[in-house]
């Protein structure tokens, strides 16, 4: 399936799709791809998907903009969102996910990118969720010289599993933040940070919370 | 929807050990606890700012820094760089590491070459802290 769209495609089903299909391809939008149920999904490829939005361009669902089951590649110069506060709503999720290039939002109310891989090799826009920005089971790269946070108390800018997850940075010339942690994982890297990581607990993180809370309290925080 | 269960990596949670390798910072990096933390830490080349309430760099097991910028600990308590009961080791420092109880806290700690220039502000209490 290949679309170039300028208009609106859209679907109010509690579930429904904008676009599914296998093989998805978006060769360019510049309209609204929409799938405005609490369920709902912008764009749905039960294979791999190649999307390209452009500057003006919406693809939004309830649960998920794009949702891929193997790998989608995102070039997105307009917006893209999870959109519903009552489940973990992500703007972009695969099991292997690319943003090749971004320079407008990517945003869930859960999460902006999810997958098992994440890579980020161009950011200069805005990658954005409560929970965070970048959450990656097992790897995410990132070269990031824009805004990737997590917004909400606990939130963490980009986190991979802690229980074998990397987080490799490539770069950072921009901003990485969470309400918790900037970057949390099994394994951290960061190769080149020239602007902030930051977090409300810990910019890098690879320890839990209690430890650092632990240490906190024996050096006469509060507790001891 | 796949995501919601395969990316749930939470920054609450039950880990014990990890790594941070920061090879190059030029930037900042802070944390209103920690700048970084996890069992090893590995600072290679820091020229900016690595910054926390309690510690800047807190390793629950190792701690390996080259140190040309700041890491410092700034509330009361705070030390520089800690590692508890394991090992810090300053390979190299033209820089400042600092704390307001100590510049580094740990039962082992490594300071191979700290220029005259630079400062690490160390307390005497900062092993007893540490133990």
């Amino acid at each position: 399936m290949t679309v170039n769209n300028a208009g609106t495609i859209s679907s109010t089903d509690a579930s429904g799709f904008g676009i599914i299909g296998g093989i998805v391809t978006v060769t360019g939008n510049t309209g609204s791809i929409l799938a405005g149920g609490a369920n709902g999904i912008g764009i749905k490829s039960n294979s791999n998907a190649d999307i390209t939005n452009g500057a003006g361009g919406l693809i939004s669902g309830g649960m998920t903009g794009i949702d891929a089951f193997n790998l989608v590649t995102v070039n997105n110069a307009g917006t893209i969102s999870g959109t519903s506060a009552t489940g973990f709503s992500y703007g972009i999720s695969a099991s292997t996910v690319n943003v090749t290039a971004n320079t407008g939002t990517i945003s869930g109310v859960g999460g902006g990118v999810g997958g098992s891989t994440v890579n980020v090799t161009a950011n200069t826009g805005g990658i954005t969720g409560s929970a965070f920005g970048i959450a990656a089971a097992t790897l995410a790269t990132v070269n990031n010289a824009g805004t990737i946070s997590g917004t909400g108390a606990d939130s963490v800018g980009i986190s991979a599993s802690t229980g074998g997850g990397t987080v490799n940075v490539t770069a950072n010339t921009g901003t990485i933040s969470g309400g918790s942690g900037g970057i949390q994982a099994d394994t951290v890297k960061v190769a080149a940070n020239a602007k902030t990581i930051t977090g409300g607990v810990f910019g890098i993180g690879a320890q839990t919370l209690a430890t650092l809370n632990k240490r906190r309290h024996h050096l006469g925080h509060g507790c001891e | 929807m796949p995501a919601p269960s395969r990316a749930r990596a939470r920054g609450s949670g039950g880990i014990t050990g990890g790594t941070v390798n920061v090879t190059a910072n030029t930037g900042t990096i802070s944390g209103v606890l920690a700048g970084i933390g996890a069992a090893d830490v590995n600072v290679t080349a820091n020229t900016g700012t690595i910054t926390g309430g309690a510690n800047g760099i807190h390793a629950a097991t190792l701690a390996t820094v080259d140190n040309a910028g700041t890491i410092s600990g700034t509330d009361t308590g705070g030390i520089g760089i800690f590692a508890g009961t394991g090992t810090v080791n300053v390979t190299a420092n033209t820089g400042t590491i600092s704390g307001v109880l100590a510049g580094i806290g740990a039962a082992d700690v490594n300071v191979t070459a700290n220029t005259a220039a630079s400062r690490v502000a160390r307390s005497a209490s900062a092993l007893a802290v540490a133990a």
